[in-house]
C-alpha cells in the first residue's frame, strides 16, 4: 500500500509539472524619475598604482529615495527578477552561468527617512545597515567649472579618512550623488578623493523611457551597524585561507585566494572603526 | 605677458585681502541665522527641497540647507553685506527667490506645484537595454610601444578590464564568449589566445554588446553580457606559447609547446606535452563542465574494468608527490566554419603513458572466529596507449540550436606487475584494449513561445580482458589441487546503448514547467572464459568457469523538477518514474530471465532561514534501482590474481533510504561559524556477498540470497571563531561515522560494523596578509567490531603543519610537514617549496624545489566492513626543477 500511495504521488508529481516557483518580496520604495550613469575609476591595490580599475555605476532617483549600484549588479538583478518571466527562465535553464559584478552593494538613499540603507554580500551572507544621510559636512567655495554641460560648483568635506572634492550642479535640484554623498544643494556631477585613489564622474544622465521602480530586495539580511559591517568585511579579507578552506580549498587554492586578497587594500572608507 | 601676470597676481592679493577681512568682520559679527519653513499651497510640509543662500549678486552660493521631514530648515551665513538673496529649488515644486536683510529670521515658502522638465536631460533609452550593438576599437589607436600580446592591448581600451588571471571584463562583467574572426575555438579556455596573439596580427577588436550566442533566442531573450571579437589581418597569423621546465634527480622534464594558427575559415591549436615529473596531463581529456558531469551521471561507466592487475588504491595525497610516469601528451584541435551558421570542431589526442609504483599492502581480515593476515609487495607498471578523437558539429541559426558530438576512442592498455606474497612471486599481465563510438545529439527547437529540447545519446563498445597470471592460482578448482605454471582469463564485453528524450519548457503565469520523457535501451554481451596452461598445453576450463550471457534491458522514464522559493524557504523536489522490461539469456538456460519493474526515485529538501544567522537544511530521499549488469554472471570469472567470483542470483531490487539534515549558525560580524549536521542512509538488498579465503589469502567470492540491509549514520560538528585582535582562527572539527552491514566469510555470517572518530583542531594564524602559519592535529580511530565485538582499533595522532610566504607577488614560499607515530614507527614527511617567477619580456622564470627533506615512503589506513589495509606509498625523491615560459 505504501508503495502505491508513493508511486502515485510520483506519477502525479511528474505529470503535472516541474514548477519552478520563484517569490521574491521587492519593497517598492519609489519610482525612477531620472538616472544618472557615473564612471569610477579606483585604486584596489595601493601598493600598484599602476592598476586602475573602472566600473559604471547608476544612480536611480525618485522623487524620495534614490538607489545607488553597479551597472553589472543591476543587470544581474534584472536577470534574476526577470526569472518571474518565462523567456528569462529558459536562458537560464540553458546558460547556468551567470554573470557577476565586482563591485556588490546597494546604497538606498531616505529610506527609512533620513538615513540610508546599505546592503552587501559577504560570501555566505547578505548585511544590512542603516547610516544618518546628514554625516556631511560641506565646506563650500567659490570655484565653478562646467561638467557634463552643467555648471558646477566646488565643495569640499572630509569622509572615511579620505578629504573629498565634489562638484555639484544647482540646476539638476537633487540633493544626491554617487556612494553615500548627498546633502548638497544640487546633484554631484564628480567627486573624488584628493588622491585621486577614487574618481565618480558624471557620464550621462536622462529620463528612463518606461516606468521603473526604485526596489529594494526584502531578504533575510543580517542586520548590523556599519563598524559591524567593517568588521565583518576585514575579518574576511584578513581570515581568507580560513573561508576558502572551510569550503574545501586545497592548500596551493588558499595560497591564490591569500595572494589575490592581499591585493585588494584600498577600501573607499579607511576608517574602519 | 609680465603686466597680466602682474595684474593677476594684483587681483589674488586683493581678494585675499577681501577674504582675510571678511573673515576677521565675520568674527567680530554675529552669526546671521536664515531658519524657516517649506509647505505646500496646501500647507503640508516638503522635505528634502534646497534652500540656498546667495550674496547679493545673485552668483555667490554662501549657504545651503534641507529641508526636514517638518518641513523645516536652518542654517547660518557670516557676511558683511545688507541683503541676501534666498533660492527655494525643487524637482517638483516651482522655484522661487528672495531677497530679504543681511538678520536673523524665519523664512516661510508656500510653493505650487510644477513638476519640470530640467533642461538638457532627454529622455533616453536605460544605458541597461540597449540591443546588439557593436562597438568597434582600433588596435593601432590604442597601442603603445612596449605592448606585445592583444591582452596589453585590450587593457588599454575603455570598458575592457583583464583580470591577473587573464579574464576579460566588460564594464565589470565577465564576457561571454571570445572570437577570432567570429569562431570560437578556445571556448573558456581563452586566455591562451589573449595573452600570446602578438598585438600586430589583429586589426581591430569589436565589442557585441549584449550578445546572445544562440541565434534562435537572439530576438526573444536579451543577454547581458558582451563578447568580443578580435579581427586578424590578412595572411595567415601564427603564434603560441612553450614552456620547459628541467630538473633532477634523476633527470625530469617537462615541457609543452602549443602553436597556434588563425585564417578566416580555419583555426588551429595544437600542444605537444610531455614529463617524468609526475604531473598527469592526460586528465586534460575529461572537460569538467558542469554539463559533462551531469550527462554522465546518467550514463554508463566509460570503461568497463572487469579485470585488473592487483594494485593499491592512490593514496589522498597530490599525484605529483608520488607517481613514478613518463607522459606524452599530442593534442590537435581545429575549428572550421563550413558556413556562415556551420562550424565544425575536431579534438583530437593521443597520450603515450608509462607509470611505475611500488607499494606494499598489510591485508588484515576478521571473522568472528578468526584474524587472517596477508602481506603482499607489488612492483607494477602500466603502459597506456590512447587515441581519443571528438567531432562536434554546431548549427546555430534562427530556426533553431543544433549540437552533435561524436566520440571516437580507442585504446592499447597493458598493465603488468609481480607480487610477493607469501614468500612466492607472482606475475600478472593485463591486456585490455578498448574500442568506443558515442553520438550525442541536442536540439533546441521553438514551438510558439516555448522550447522544445530534444537528446540523443548513442554508444557502443567492446572492451575485452586478457589476464594472464604465472604461476597458476586456485589449484583446487582449476587444476585438481596440482600446481601449475599459468592461468589465462578472458572477458569480452561488447555494450550498445542509447537515451532518447524530450524536454518541454512551459510558462503559465508565474510557474514554468519543464517535464521530460525518456526511452533507453541497453544491449549487452558477456564472453569469458578461463584457460590453464600446464607444460606448454593449454586446456580450456568446464562452461562453470565461462560465460555467454546477453542482456536486453528497456527503460522508459518521466522525470521532473519541482522549485518553489521565497523570502526565507527554499523547497526543492526531484521525481521520477522509471519501467524497466529485462531479458537476460544465458548459455546456461537455467539462468534465463524476464521481468518488468515499475520503480521511483524521488527526493525533496527544504532550506529554511530562520534569521540573518540561523539556517537549517532537511533532505529525504527514496530510490529504487535494479542490479548492475557487470556483476550478474552465472560462471566463474578471476578478476584478479586472488580472486575468484561468481554471481547465480537472480535481478535484484535495491531500495535506499537517504534522510540529511543540518543546522547551522553563521555570525559573519563576529567570525563565528557553526555547521551540526547528521546523514542516515539505509539499503536492503536482496543478496550478500560471500567470500571463502584460502590459507594463500586468495578468495573465492560468490554471491548468497541472503537479504541484508547495510547502514550508515553521519554527525559532524564543526566551529570555527576568528580573533581579530590576535589574527588567529581557532577551529574545531569532530565526526563520527558508523557503518553497518553484513557479511558471510567462510560460510559463517556475521554482522560487521565500521566506527570512525575524528576530532580536528586547527590554529591558524596570519601573522600578516602574506604570511600565514597553520597547526592541525588530526586524531582519528577507526574500530571494526564483528558480532558487536571489537577487533580491531587503530589510533592515528597526526601533526600537520602549513607554512606559507609570498613577500612579493611573484615570490612564494610553502612549507608543510606531516608527523604521525604508528606501531613505534615514526613517520615525518616535509615538502618544502620555493617558487621565484621573474617576469620580463613576457617570459617567465621559475624555480621549484619539492621535498628538500628526501622522505621516501607514505602511509595510509582503510578499514571497509572486515577488512583494514595498511598500504604504504614510494615517494618522488627530492627534486628541483627550473622552468622558462614564452611566447613566440
Amino acid at each position: 500500500m505504501m508503495k502505491f500511495t508513493c508511486l502515485c504521488f510520483t506519477l502525479f508529481c511528474a505529470l503535472c509539472s516541474s514548477a519552478q516557483f520563484f517569490k521574491q518580496n521587492f519593497l517598492i520604495l519609489d519610482q525612477v524619475k531620472i538616472i544618472a550613469t557615473y564612471s569610477l575609476h579606483y585604486m584596489e591595490d595601493s601598493t600598484n598604482q599602476a592598476h586602475i580599475r573602472n566600473s559604471e555605476m547608476l544612480l536611480l532617483l525618485g522623487n524620495n529615495v534614490s538607489q545607488f549600484e553597479s551597472k553589472g549588479l543591476y543587470m544581474s538583478d534584472t536577470i534574476i527578477r526577470k526569472l518571474m518571466t518565462q523567456e528569462q527562465v529558459q536562458q537560464f535553464f540553458m546558460n547556468p552561468q551567470s554573470p557577476m559584478s565586482s563591485i556588490t552593494y546597494q546604497i538606498f538613499k531616505n529610506y527609512p527617512n533620513g538615513k540610508l540603507t546599505f546592503t552587501e554580500p559577504i560570501p555566505g551572507t547578505n548585511l544590512k545597515y542603516e547610516e544618518s544621510l546628514d554625516i556631511f559636512k560641506w565646506k563650500l567655495t567659490q570655484e565653478t567649472s562646467t561638467i557634463c554641460g552643467y555648471k558646477a560648483k566646488k565643495a569640499t568635506c572630509n569622509f572615511g579618512g579620505r578629504s573629498w572634492v565634489a562638484w555639484f550642479a544647482p540646476e539638476l535640484p537633487y540633493s544626491d550623488g554617487p556612494y553615500k554623498f548627498n546633502g548638497l544643494p544640487g546633484l554631484i556631477v564628480k567627486i573624488a578623493d584628493t588622491r585621486n585613489q577614487y574618481v565618480f564622474e558624471l557620464l550621462s544622465i536622462g529620463k528612463p523611457n518606461k516606468s521603473l521602480p526604485v526596489d529594494f530586495l526584502d531578504d533575510a539580511y543580517l542586520v548590523t551597524t556599519k563598524q559591524g559591517f567593517f568588521k565583518a568585511q576585514d575579518d574576511f579579507r584578513a581570515d581568507i585561507v580560513n573561508r576558502v578552506k572551510a569550503g574545501g580549498a586545497t592548500n596551493q587554492m588558499q595560497q591564490i585566494a591569500a595572494q589575490n586578497m592581499s591585493r585588494r587594500n584600498n577600501p573607499i572608507e579607511l576608517i574602519r572603526k | 605677458m609680465a603686466t597680466t601676470f602682474i595684474r593677476y597676481r594684483f587681483m589674488v592679493r586683493s581678494l585675499l585681502t577681501l577674504i582675510i577681512a571678511t573673515m576677521v568682520s565675520t568674527t567680530l559679527r554675529s552669526q546671521v541665522i536664515i531658519g524657516g519653513r517649506v509647505t505646500s499651497l496646501g500647507g503640508e510640509a516638503l522635505a528634502r527641497i534646497n534652500i540656498m543662500v546667495y550674496l547679493p549678486d545673485d552668483r555667490s552660493l554662501i549657504a545651503f540647507a534641507l529641508s526636514d521631514e517638518k518641513g523645516n530648515f536652518k542654517t547660518s551665513v557670516n557676511v558683511p553685506t545688507d541683503s541676501l538673496i534666498v533660492k527655494v529649488s525643487s524637482i517638483n515644486y516651482k522655484n522661487e527667490s528672495r531677497r530679504v536683510a543681511n538678520v536673523s529670521q524665519q523664512l516661510v515658502f508656500k510653493l505650487a506645484v510644477d513638476v519640470k522638465e530640467l533642461e538638457g536631460i532627454k529622455v533616453i533609452a536605460p544605458a541597461i537595454e540597449k540591443h546588439g550593438d557593436t562597438l568597434t576599437y582600433f588596435v593601432k589607436s590604442f597601442a603603445h610601444n612596449e605592448d606585445r600580446a592583444i591582452e596589453d592591448v585590450l587593457k588599454r581600451m575603455p570598458g575592457i578590464e583583464v583580470e591577473t588571471n587573464g579574464q576579460i571584463l566588460y564594464q565589470g562583467m565577465p564576457i561571454n564568449k571570445f572570437y577570432v574572426e567570429g569562431l570560437d575555438l578556445m571556448e573558456s579556455r581563452y586566455t591562451m589566445v589573449s595573452k600570446n596573439l602578438p598585438k600586430g596580427s589583429v586589426t581591430a577588436v569589436e565589442v557585441l554588446e549584449n550578445h546572445q550566442p544562440m541565434r534562435m533566442l537572439q530576438d526573444k531573450v536579451t543577454s547581458q553580457q558582451a563578447a568580443l571579437n578580435l579581427k586578424i589581418k590578412k595572411g595567415v597569423s601564427t603564434t603560441g606559447t612553450a614552456s620547459l621546465a628541467a630538473g633532477m634527480s634523476p633527470f625530469l622534464w617537462d615541457v609543452n609547446i602549443t602553436p597556434m594558427t588563425f585564417t578566416k575559415s580555419l583555426q588551429v591549436l595544437s600542444s605537444l606535452q610531455s614529463n617524468n615529473t609526475g604531473n598527469d596531463v592526460s586528465k586534460q581529456i575529461n572537460e569538467l563542465t558542469y554539463d559533462n558531469i551531469r550527462s554522465a551521471a546518467d550514463r554508463p561507466a566509460e570503461k568497463i574494468n572487469m579485470l585488473n592487475v592487483l594494485a593499491a588504491s592512490p593514496p589522498e595525497i597530490s599525484s605529483s608527490r608520488y607517481l613514478d610516469n613518463h607522459i606524452v601528451l599530442m593534442n590537435f584541435n581545429m575549428l572550421q566554419s563550413l558556413s556562415p551558421e556551420v562550424k565544425l570542431r575536431s579534438n583530437i589526442y593521443f597520450t603515450y603513458d608509462e607509470q611505475q609504483a611500488q607499494t606494499s599492502m598489510i591485508r588484515t581480515m576478521y571473522t568472528p572466529a578468526d584474524t587472517l593476515q596477508f602481506s603482499e609487495q607489488f612492483e607494477n607498471q602500466l603502459t597506456n596507449k590512447n587515441l581519443y578523437a571528438k567531432f562536434n558539429i554546431n548549427r546555430n541559426v534562427k530556426k533553431n540550436y543544433l549540437n552533435n558530438d561524436i566520440k571516437i576512442q580507442s585504446g592499447w592498455d597493458t598493465q603488468g606487475g609481480t607480487v610477493i606474497t607469501g614468500g612466492n612471486q607472482v606475475v600478472q599481465a593485463l591486456q585490455n584494449p578498448l574500442k568506443s563510438f558515442s553520438n550525442e545529439l541536442k536540439s533546441f527547437n521553438p514551438i510558439g513561445k516555448h522550447i522544445w529540447q530534444i537528446q540523443s545519446y548513442f554508444l557502443y563498445d567492446q572492451n575485452p580482458h586478457n589476464l594472464a597470471v604465472k604461476p597458476g592460482q586456485f589449484e583446487a578448482q582449476l587444476n585438481d589441487s596440482m600446481p601449475y605454471d599459468r592461468v589465462t582469463q578472458k572477458t569480452d564485453i561488447k555494450r550498445l546503448y542509447t537515451d532518447n528524450s524530450a524536454g518541454l519548457v512551459l510558462g503559465i503565469k508565474r510557474f514554468t514547467i519543464t517535464p521530460r520523457a525518456g526511452i533507453i535501451y541497453q544491449q549487452q554481451q558477456l564472453l569469458s572464459r578461463i584457460k590453464v596452461n600446464t607444460n606448454n598445453t593449454e586446456t580450456e576450463m568446464d562452461p562453470a568457469y565461462a560465460n555467454d550471457i546477453k542482456n536486453k534491458h528497456l527503460q522508459a522514464y518521466l522525470l521532473t523538477d519541482i522549485e518553489y522559493k521565497t523570502r526565507k524557504i527554499t523547497f526543492y523536489g526531484n521525481f521520477s518514474l522509471n519501467t524497466h522490461k529485462l531479458e537476460v539469456t544465458d548459455a546456461k538456460p537455467e539462468y534465463n530471465q524476464h521481468l518488468t519493474r515499475l520503480l521511483t526515485d524521488n527526493s525533496l529538501s527544504v532550506e529554511y532561514r530562520i534569521t540573518g544567522f540561523w539556517s537549517a537544511h532537511a533532505s529525504y530521499g527514496y530510490n529504487e534501482n535494479i542490479s548492475d549488469f557487470n556483476e550478474m554472471y552465472s560462471g566463474f570469472i578471476m578478476k584478479n590474481y586472488r580472486n575468484l567470483s561468481q554471481n547465480l542470483l537472480p535481478v535484484s531490487t535495491t531500495r535506499t533510504q537517504v534522510v540529511t539534515s543540518r543546522i547551522e549558525y553563521r555570525n559573519q560580524i563576529i567570525s563565528f561559524f557553526n555547521i551540526l549536521s547528521y546523514v542516515y542512509s539505509v539499503s536492503h538488498m536482496a543478496s550478500t556477498s560471500s567470500s571463502l579465503i584460502n590459507d594463500d589469502g586468495s578468495a573465492i567470492i560468490t554471491s548468497q540470497g541472503i537479504p541484508q540491509t547495510s547502514a550508515t549514520h553521519f554527525v559532524q560538528a564543526y566551529t570555527s571563531k576568528y580573533f581579530s585582535a590576535a589574527k588567529t582562527t581557532l577551529s574545531l572539527r569532530v565526526h563520527y561515522m558508523q557503518q553497518k552491514g553484513t557479511s558471510v566469510v567462510n560460510a559463517e555470517t556475521f554482522n560487521t560494523c565500521n566506527r570512525v572518530v575524528l576530532v580536528k583542531p586547527d590554529i591558524s594564524v596570519h601573522i600578516t596578509p602574506w604570511m600565514n602559519l597553520d597547526y592541525n592535529l588530526d586524531a582519528s580511530t577507526i574500530r571494526t567490531l564483528i558480532d558487536l565485538q571489537q577487533k580491531s582499533s587503530i589510533s592515528l595522532l597526526k601533526h600537520n603543519i602549513g607554512f606559507f610566504f609570498f613577500p612579493k607577488q611573484n615570490q612564494l614560499f610553502n612549507f608543510t610537514t606531516e608527523y604521525y607515530r604508528h606501531n613505534a614507527t615514526d613517520n615525518i614527511f616535509v615538502d618544502m617549496m620555493y617558487r621565484y617567477t621573474f617576469t620580463k619580456q613576457k617570459v617567465d622564470l621559475e624555480l621549484k624545489c619539492s621535498n628538500i627533506f628526501n622522505s621516501r615512503s607514505y602511509t595510509s589506513f582503510l578499514a571497509n566492513s572486515f577488512s583494514v589495509w595498511e598500504t604504504t606509498y614510494l615517494l618522488r625523491p627530492f627534486q628541483v626543477i627550473a622552468s622558462v615560459k614564452f611566447s613566440f
